[in-house]
C-alpha cells in the first residue's frame, strides 16, 4: 500500500479520498460510462493509461488494468512490450496511432500534428475520437491524483 | 480544429453526447457543489490553462469564482512568479500544489509543501484542488491537442451546474 503525506486514515487509495467530494458519484458514474461505451475501445485506451502512467513513473506490470481491456486481448506480453511500441509486432497501426497522439498528449499537447489527429481519426473514427479524448484526459487525470496525493496503486493493492 | 463538432453542436466531443453529458453532470456537481471554494478552484484552473496553453481555457472565467472576489487584478498574477506575488497566500499554496500536480513528476509533494497544504486546506478541499486541476488539464489539452485553440477575448461564462455544460464559445471552424 502507498504511504501518503496526507494524515487521515482515508488517505489509504484514491476512492477513499474521493468519496470526500459531493462530486464523487457523478466522477464514477462517467468513469463507469467511459469504458462501456461502444465507441470506447477498451483495449486501446488501456494501452494508452498504462502507456502514460509510465511515463509518469508507473511500472505498467504492476498496475490494474481493466476487465474489459483484459476480454479485447490485452496479455502480460504486451504490457511488457509497451516501451517498443514503435517497433514490436504486437502493437499495429491503430494501437501506434493512439499511443503516438497519448505520448504527445502528455507532455506537450501543442506538439500534436495535423497527421496524428488524421491517423487517429483514421483508425477509430470522430465518436472514437471524442470517446478516447474523455478517456485519455479522465485516465491521466486519475493518475495525476494517485501520484500527487500519495496514494498509487500496484495490482492487488 | 482538427475534428469538427456534429452539426449544430459546439464541440466534437458532442460526437459521444451521453458520454458528454456524464462529464457535465460531474463538472457542473464539482463546480457548484464541490466543498472547496470557487475562487480556489478557479485559481487553480487559470493556473492550469496558462501551464498547458490554452488560449481559450485562459480567457474563461467562471462567474462564481468572480462574484467570490476573484478579480482581475488577483488573476493577473497567477503567472510563473506567483510565489512572490501579492496573492493571498491561500493561492499561492494551492499554487504551489498544482505546479507540482500538472508537472512532470505529480508525486513530487515535499514535506514542507504537504505541510502547509495540511494547514491551509481540509482534506477533503485538498482532494477537490487536486482533482479541478488534474480535470481542467485534461479539458485544456483536449483543446490544445485537436486545436490549435486559438486566444479568445475575456469571457465570463455561467458556473457549470450539473445539468448544463462548460461554455467555451463555439470550437473555431
Amino acid at each position: 500500500m502507498a504511504t501518503s503525506w496526507i494524515r487521515d486514515p482515508r488517505a489509504r487509495s484514491l476512492d477513499e479520498l474521493l468519496s470526500l467530494s459531493p462530486a464523487a458519484d457523478t466522477l464514477r458514474a462517467w468513469d463507469v460510462a467511459m469504458w462501456r461505451d461502444p465507441a470506447t475501445d477498451p483495449l486501446l485506451l488501456e494501452l494508452c493509461r498504462l502507456r502514460i502512467g509510465q511515463m509518469l513513473g508507473l511500472d505498467p506490470r504492476t498496475r490494474p488494468v481493466s476487465p474489459a481491456a483484459v476480454a479485447a486481448g490485452l496479455d502480460d506480453a504486451t504490457i511488457a512490450d509497451l516501451p517498443r511500441w514503435p517497433t514490436s509486432l504486437r502493437f499495429g497501426a491503430r494501437e501506434r496511432a493512439a499511443l503516438a497522439f497519448a505520448e504527445q498528449w502528455l507532455f506537450d499537447p501543442s506538439g500534436v500534428t495535423d497527421d496524428d489527429c488524421a491517423a487517429l481519426r483514421g483508425a477509430i473514427g470522430d465518436p472514437g475520437c471524442a470517446a478516447f479524448t474523455m478517456g485519455l484526459a479522465l485516465s491521466e487525470a486519475m493518475l495525476r491524483l494517485e501520484l500527487a496525493l500519495g496514494v498509487a496503486r500496484t495490482a492487488g493493492a | 480544429m482538427r475534428i469538427a463538432p456534429p452539426p449544430g453542436k459546439l464541440t466534437f466531443l458532442e460526437h459521444r453526447p451521453e458520454l458528454f453529458a456524464a462529464f457535465n453532470r460531474f463538472y457542473g456537481t464539482l463546480w457548484t457543489e464541490g466543498v472547496l471554494d470557487q475562487p480556489t478552484k478557479e485559481v487553480a484552473r487559470l493556473r492550469n490553462a496558462r501551464v498547458t496553453g490554452c488560449g481559450i481555457c485562459r480567457n474563461l472565467r467562471f462567474a462564481g469564482a468572480r462574484d467570490g472576489g476573484l478579480g482581475e487584478e488577483l488573476v493577473a498574477q497567477i503567472d510563473d512568479a506567483h510565489a512572490s506575488s501579492a496573492l493571498p497566500e491561500r493561492f499561492k499554496t494551492a499554487l504551489r500544489f498544482v505546479d507540482v500536480l500538472l508537472g512532470p513528476a505529480p508525486g513530487d509533494v515535499d514535506a514542507e509543501l504537504a505541510d502547509e497544504l495540511q494547514r491551509t486546506f481540509t482534506v477533503a478541499e485538498l482532494v477537490e484542488l487536486a482533482l479541478t486541476t488534474a480535470i481542467a488539464q485534461g479539458l485544456s489539452k483536449a483543446a490544445v491537442a485537436w486545436g490549435p485553440a486559438p486566444d479568445i477575448p475575456l469571457t465570463i461564462v455561467p458556473t457549470p451546474k450539473p445539468g448544463g455544460a462548460v461554455a467555451p464559445p463555439a470550437d473555431p471552424e
